[in-house]
């Protein structure tokens, strides 16, 4: 299918009304999901387009001393042109890891966040970090968990007619992490997955353990993470592989991803935790 | 700005012609039928689709001379294989109208598998029976057996597959990247039935020549003529990107059994060897490819008998071929892996069995000439440790081992050596394949012009021959230049010019330019001096028959070493470190000669560490998976260059990564595993499954 | 569809078919040969473009999407200082790319150049690594990147040579 019509919107609410008259119109900001997938030479879009990447309200960061909040057109580029310390750790070292300066040039927090197809580098991470989005549509605007863009399956959702429009971040620092991204670091492909570990560790026990992974389908069991807050980090190697056990038990019944590449995924990150 | 040196070629992407049609290709969706109809809807004005009948109605022929469909219209070979064309002034419009067009075929089953083959499937044979095999087996202290088996790569060219036919007054004017420019002309010619001097071929931009371009372009040169004759108009076919990569030529599959006997100390008895190459829907250099792995499976050693059967196998798969090397890196890494293995059962280390097994000056092996010189092995083993630390590596990787065999703790690395050469010979009995021809004028203002299509060269490889020109005349960097080399005017050369043969030019070159300094201040200018080297034939045993054997005159040797680790937590194999000592004779430039092996090591670590290509699986993914090694994961490389016979000639030495590189990554995997995989590449959860076994 | 742009500070009216790639529009519509429609997914960088300042794969922009932007391409820029000095630098370490991927490099290494003058080795590789070619080697390129930010530097800064 062809556009017949591309729509410049220059506000929010005007993004908004044109949503109201049609639900299913396509939403394009940075595009490098949408057109990076394609590889003929013509590429193919919905009849209607609203190209938002220009609106001044989506490109807006705001900081305060609770959190971040970024515009969801903000490109990968800008978040990391934010001054040093702005974005909390590890941010800007897994942005710098996601494809290369001339995509992170157009691609933008709100796109990563909103693949139809798979979950992309930032949404564990940011799972992990209590991250909220603020979601737009013509019946008015809430705030959800980023793990709200993530369906009861697994599989990424994304309400209907709706627009992501800002992501806010808490500041709220962690001295424990384990970040790693397995596969292809530029196409994300089937071999594709973020793995992302966060936790406070005081006085030899474990506080505010969070886990998730995710690629083409996103996995976390927080029921597991409010057990392994609390524990002491001296804990014997028997009770470690309990724990991985436990997850891989979980994982092994979803069929998305090498089961061994996830399970080494978490000895790395427990014998760091539990050393 | 500094302007474009006139040598540069343009690429294709750039040429236009005035009034050009564009030609997308239409492709088979099943993989083997006897009988294609295809059909479309109704095209909009100007454009034209361009089915096998209508060729036909042309006068024009449907077949390659060596057998192979232009358009495949009795038997479809593949999946992809071209059955058609749609032309008009949109490349666009022409992909899409391409995409849209539909087939009817009449299906069979395709065959897929090679390693068990029927006869229907052989497309080339070669067997070697010499010296008492039997005997040698039945007395042999140590027997082992093992397959080796290597995938499929693509090449990575700069610039897609494409060519541009344009009727140029009296002519046909073809325009396309080969490496062979008499084969497009020959294909041309005779897919147009008219004589081959009605048709020139105008080389652009190959870019690296990595033997991916042999004869392919002939096939896209035939359609893009022929779609210009029955469109009257020029007409530009250009692949893109993803097309290129999903169904041009590839490095071969193949899988090697090596069965050996050798005494208590590991020292060869017998070989006994089945060697078979995938080619995919056919290769006309089929007899080249396995003869340059035949020569090639014995690597540095000398055993005294030996049994060889070798096939080239088709299969309902793209055409495969060469890469870099012609069917050698193949050889060299089955029998680099054998030997390593025979170094572990009898408790050795790999350089203790390779001086053991090492040819020595007088042995010959199946018949061969014998080996006029001692392989400079001590010279290069000793550099090469020096450079990477080898002994102290390697014995700290093996006590890392034995005391965490399953590397739960520190580092997994492994480190390991190989030898190799590489020769200019070819082993096919076609004629061409061996000519190599210059012909340099010095003219009155004292340009020198060096005429030949080997001209077709990379910038640097025409800047080395500009360098032994410049030495051999005294003259001015400046004042050399390539004539333009198209098939009206430049001397012949064969397909091998730009691999093994790259030396063969530069020593033809160098031969000119003396002649011309002989005369330069007795005769008048200009002075034009032309020089060929003859046909040669295969060589032949005793008894006069025509073997694939080793010939190692004009050999260039070189060591490998090569340092990897294994991420734990991915299994991804990784390249610390890259050495080589290469012994390649005269080196005319080193700067440029260091340039053009570091390009050439990142291209054979590739073959490491990239992903196998699933023809079968085809498909967007792959395509957006794949691409060569990434800068940032480059590892440090080491080169150094020895002359152990101070000659004054200059051998190859571009395919020497290509041979040596893949062998010794696997050592160093084998190493860092502690098992032997028997196959490269081989990837993460793969190599976690292996660190993981007892 | 009618898209107003700015091309190398001249305004055009460019014709875009929907779906048309901004490579494919710039390069029919304004003949500018610099860019190349390659890949199509954003990994040979031989359709770099600075658009509004930035150095984006021009194949991954929809050319619709470019409405009311600035766009500067290697045409607009290779009578420049920073691009003289580049091609020198890459004449003086002998790594002067081949013609398929010349400008997409030069491109990378001014606009690297631009926001730091003094790169390290791995910003450089990086950023070469957008250009996908295996016409020259990393080491010869790292030289030359080197050597063009010295000869910036002392431009700019007015030094002498020694």
């Amino acid at each position: 299918m062809r556009i017949s019509e591309a729509y410049y919107p220059a506000t929010a609410a005007e993004t908004v009304e044109l949503l109201r008259v049609n639900p299913d119109i396509l939403i394009l900001a940075g595009g490098t999901e949408i057109v990076g997938l394609q590889t003929s030479r013509v590429i193919e879009l919905p009849a209607q387009v609203v190209s938002i990447a220009k609106v001044q309200e989506f490109r807006k960061a705001i900081r305060t001393e609770q959190f971040i909040e970024l515009g969801s057109c903000t490109t990968l580029t800008g978040l990391l042109g934010l001054s040093p310390g702005t974005l909390p750790h590890p941010l800007p070292e897994v942005i710098r890891s996601i494809a290369n300066h001339a995509i992170r040039n157009i691609a933008t927090i709100g796109g990563n966040l909103c693949s139809r197809n798979r979950f992309m580098d930032l949404w564990p991470l940011l799972a992990c970090m209590d991250a909220q989005v603020e979601l737009r549509s013509p019946s008015g605007a809430r705030w959800a968990s980023v793990s709200h863009l993530c369906g009861e399956d697994g599989a990424p959702f994304f309400p209907r007619a709706t627009l992501l429009t800002r992501i806010r971040i808490p500041l709220y620092s962690y001295n424990f992490i384990v970040y790693r991204k397995l596969g292809s670091t530029q196409y994300p492909g089937p071999g594709t997955a973020t793995f992302a570990c966060l936790a406070n560790v005081e006085h030899g026990k474990v506080a505010d353990f969070r886990l998730a992974f995710s690629g083409l389908k996103a996995f976390r069991l927080k029921d597991r993470e409010m057990a392994i807050s609390g524990r002491k980090t001296t804990s014997s190697s028997r009770e470690i592989k309990n724990l991985i056990d436990e997850y891989s038990r979980s994982f092994s019944s979803q069929e998305w991803f090498d089961s061994r590449l996830f399970i080494s995924l978490l000895e790395e990150a427990f014998e760091r935790l539990f050393a | 700005m500094r302007k474009e040196s006139t040598d540069t070629l343009p690429l294709l992407s750039t040429l236009h012609f005035p009034g050009m049609l564009y030609a997308s290709t239409i492709r088979s969706s099943v993989a083997r039928a006897t009988s294609v109809h295809l059909s479309h809807d109704p095209l909009p004005a100007g454009y034209l689709c361009i089915a096998p009948a209508d060729v036909a109605a042309e006068g024009c022929s449907l077949l390659l001379s060596e057998g192979i469909s232009l358009f495949a219209h009795a038997d479809v070979s593949y999946k992809g294989e071209p059955i058609g064309l749609v032309v008009g002034p949109d490349a666009a419009i022409c992909d899409e109208l391409a995409q849209s067009a539909t087939a009817v075929y009449e299906e069979e089953d395709p065959s897929l598998e090679w390693e068990s083959f029927s006869s229907s499937q052989i497309a080339y044979r070669y067997e070697i029976d010499y010296g008492e095999v039997e005997l040698a087996f039945a007395k042999s202290a140590k027997i082992e057996k093992a397959i080796y088996r290597n995938g499929i790569f693509d090449h990575h060219y700069s610039e897609p597959m494409g060519a541009i036919a344009n009727w140029e007054y009296d002519k046909i004017a073809i325009y396309c990247a080969t490496q062979w420019p008499t084969h497009v002309r020959q294909a041309v010619a005779a897919a147009m039935h008219i004589a081959e001097s009605d048709v020139v071929v105008k080389p652009t931009n190959l870019g690296k020549s990595l033997d991916g371009r042999l004869w392919f372009p002939s096939i896209v040169a035939c359609q893009a003529a022929m779609a210009a004759k029955i469109c009257g108009k020029p007409v530009k076919i250009l692949y893109t990107r993803e097309e290129d990569f999903l169904y041009t030529p590839k490095q071969a599959r193949s899988a090697v059994t090596i069965r050996s006997a050798s005494d208590e100390q590991g020292k060869l008895q017998a070989l006994d060897v089945n060697l078979i190459i995938n080619i995919g829907a056919y290769n006309p250099m089929a007899q080249e490819l396995v003869r340059q792995a035949v020569a090639a499976i014995t690597g540095i050693y000398f055993c005294p008998a030996m049994r060889l059967e070798a096939y080239a196998i088709k299969s309902n798969i793209i055409p495969l071929g060469a890469m870099g090397s012609i069917g050698a890196t193949h050889a060299f890494f089955s029998i680099e892996a054998h030997m390593n293995h025979l170094a572990k059962i009898l408790g050795k280390a790999p350089a203790e069995i390779k001086m053991l097994n090492m040819m020595s000056k007088g042995s010959s092996n199946f018949g061969a000439p014998a080996l006029g010189y001692e392989i400079p092995f001590s010279k290069i083993h000793r550099q090469l440790e020096k450079m990477s630390d080898y002994r102290r590596k390697y014995a700290s990787y093996e006590l890392v081992k034995k005391r965490d065999p399953g590397c739960r703790e520190g580092v997994v690395r492994g480190i390991a050596l190989t030898l190799g050469y590489q020769n200019g010979r070819s082993y096919s009995d076609l004629p061409m394949m061996n000519a190599y021809a210059v012909e340099t004028t010095l003219d009155r203002n004292l340009n020198l012009v060096i005429n030949t299509q080997a001209s077709i060269g990379s910038d640097s490889l025409k800047a080395m021959w500009k360098a032994s020109a410049e030495a051999a005349l005294s003259i001015s960097g400046e004042k050399i230049h390539f004539a333009p080399p198209n098939t009206d005017t430049a001397q012949p050369c064969g397909p091998l010019t730009l691999s093994r043969g790259a030396s063969i030019i530069n020593r033809l070159i160098e031969r000119t330019c003396r002649a011309i300094q002989k005369k330069r201040f007795r005769e008048s200018l200009p002075i034009v001096v032309k020089t060929q080297t003859k046909a040669i034939s295969p060589p032949k045993d005793p008894s006069g028959q025509d073997r694939g054997i080793p010939v190692f005159d004009a050999a260039s040797w070189c060591g490998s070493a090569v340092e990897i680790e294994i991420d734990r937590i991915s299994g991804e194999p990784k390249p610390l470190a890259v050495w080589m000592v290469v012994d390649a004779g005269k080196i005319v430039s080193k700067e440029l000669a260091l340039s053009s092996l570091r390009s050439s090591i990142i291209s054979a670590l590739s073959l490491c560490t990239g992903a196998d290509f699933d023809p079968e699986k085809g498909g967007r993914d792959q395509y957006l998976h794949d691409r060569g090694m990434r800068l940032t994961d480059v590892p440090d490389i080491g080169i150094e260059f020895i002359d152990s016979d101070k000659t004054t000639l200059a051998h190859g030495l571009g395919e020497l990564p290509f041979i040596t590189i893949p062998a010794a990554f696997y050592s160093a995997l084998t190493q860092a595993l502690g098992a032997e995989p028997r196959q490269l590449p081989l990837h993460g959860s793969e190599i976690l499954r292996l660190l993981e076994a007892p | 569809m009618i898209i107003d742009v700015t091309v190398n500070g001249e305004p055009k009216r460019l014709q875009a078919r929907s779906g048309d790639r901004l490579v494919d529009v710039l390069r029919k519509d304004l003949t500018l040969s610099s860019l190349f429609s390659d890949c199509l997914s954003g990994r040979c960088g031989r359709c770099f473009i600075f658009l509004d300042g930035r150095l984006v794969h021009s194949c991954l922009i929809p050319a619709f999407k470019a409405k009311g932007s600035a766009i500067v391409t290697f045409e607009g820029l290779r009578e420049s200082p920073e691009v003289r000095e580049i091609i020198s630098a890459l004449e003086k370490a002998q790594a002067m790319p081949c013609s398929f991927c010349k400008t997409g490099k030069i491109m990378a290494i001014t606009e690297l150049l631009g926001r730091k003058p003094l790169p390290g080795e791995e910003e450089i590789l990086e950023q070469l690594d957008m250009v996908s070619c295996p016409c020259t080697d990393p080491v010869s390129l790292v030289a030359a990147v080197g050597i063009a930010a010295e000869l910036r530097n002392k431009r700019k800064f007015n030094r002498a040579d020694k």
